[in-house]
């Protein structure tokens, strides 16, 4: 949350961008810098591209910026092109077959079934929490790219349906809907990938 | 309590909902999926806990000098010109086509329309250019899927 000093400075700076003053824009820059890193990062998830993706998204809101209207927070705004932003670079790495599909290592899936086998999931250690990061990464990655976007702002980020219909403009009921739908994807494909043993019944009481 | 219906629940979010508990004691398919998908949530805690990329030193002067080089003239112009100008040389670059094809067409007999295997050696060029046009053109890439269309792509079949 902003001051209302801040609030009232940034509305002067998106007002001078909006006349087509350039030089108005670079605070705003290093204003949101981070969380535009964050945003693009926890949906893209390459390092050496997040930088690029990032400026491009800037470059993209200072074009865009005189539809900024001053109803949602400048972030929520800078929030959604960013994730239009991903969306397209993702569907684009997709259409040029540049997927970066990896298996699970053998000691990754031993992992993975011992830390499924343990009794209280919180106590993971190191190779487990690397094995469930993995198994993570990797179903994100074979996830349709507007599924990646929803599931990454829900799973990862945590956010509420409510707040991610305002980031990407959509009713809560549509978010709610298509969540559901990306989360039965993403079940199958979890399901198929992780290869928990069907045995021991996961809803049992447990001591 | 079916199969199915655990998925719904499971997909709603929660491994450990209640409704679902009997079941999964039951049948070990739904146990093992919903196994899956606490391991899968764990997963994402731990993602969530990774530390984001910062920015490179020199970013925010970097990124004005792509703006200043990029946006000449002043952003909303150049955006309207993208839209029309684009298209406009586009168009003509048709039209001059279409013309070339009229004047190769041999003067014996009366004027030919272009027969159906020119039409369909013309439409892929139309269809990458709208589909240019939707993808490209809009600052906002407000594309993102909004109704249930949700990735159709815009030019798919030709008739
Ligand atoms: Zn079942």
């Amino acid at each position: 949350m902003i001051s209302k000093e801040e609030a009232a400075q940034e509305a002067g700076w998106i007002e001078r961008c909006q006349r087509g003053e350039q030089e108005a824009f670079a605070p705003l820059v290093e204003r949101y810098r981070s969380a535009v890193f964050r945003v693009v990062y926890r949906v893209v998830r390459r390092r050496d591209e997040v930088e690029d993706i990032v400026q491009e998204v800037f470059i993209k809101a200072f074009t865009a910026i005189r539809s900024y209207n001053f109803q949602s927070s400048f972030q929520t705004w800078l929030s959604r092109i960013a994730l239009n932003h991903c969306y397209d670079y993702l569907r684009r790495v997709r259409a040029s077959h540049v997927t970066y599909f990896w298996q699970m290592s053998e000691e990754g899936q031993r992992n993975l079934e011992a830390t499924a086998e343990s009794r209280e999931p919180g106590g993971l250690n190191a190779e487990q929490r690397a094995a469930v990061r993995e198994l993570a990464s990797q179903v994100l990655e074979a996830a349709p790219p507007a599924d990646r976007v929803l599931l990454a702002l829900k799973e990862i980020e945590g956010h509420s349906v409510e707040e991610i219909g305002e980031i990407l403009d959509l009713k809560p009921s549509t978010v709610k809907v298509r969540l559901h739908r990306a989360r039965k994807r993403l079940l199958k494909e979890v399901s198929s990938r992780a290869r928990v043993r069907p045995g021991e019944p996961a809803g049992a009481p447990r001591p | 309590m079916r199969c199915d219906h655990v998925l719904e629940i499971l997909a709603e979010g929660d491994p450990r909902a209640r409704e679902i508990k009997e079941h999964l004691a039951q049948c070990p398919a739904c146990a093992a999926r919903a196994r899956a998908w606490r391991l899968a949530q764990a997963g994402f805690r731990e993602l969530a806990s990774e530390p984001v990329p910062e920015a490179s030193v020199g970013f925010t002067p970097r990124l004005m000098r792509r703006l200043a080089e990029s946006s000449r003239p002043a952003p909303a112009e150049q955006s309207f010109f993208e839209k029309v100008g684009r298209r406009f040389v586009y168009s003509t670059l048709m039209l001059a086509l279409l013309a070339l094809l009229a004047l190769a067409v041999p003067r014996s007999g009366p004027l030919r329309s272009p027969n159906s295997a020119e039409l369909m050696l013309m439409q892929p060029s139309v269809a990458t250019l709208q589909d240019e046009s939707v993808l490209n053109v809009d600052g906002l890439g407000s594309h993102w899927p909004h109704n249930s269309t949700v990735t159709a792509p815009a030019a798919g079949g030709q008739r």
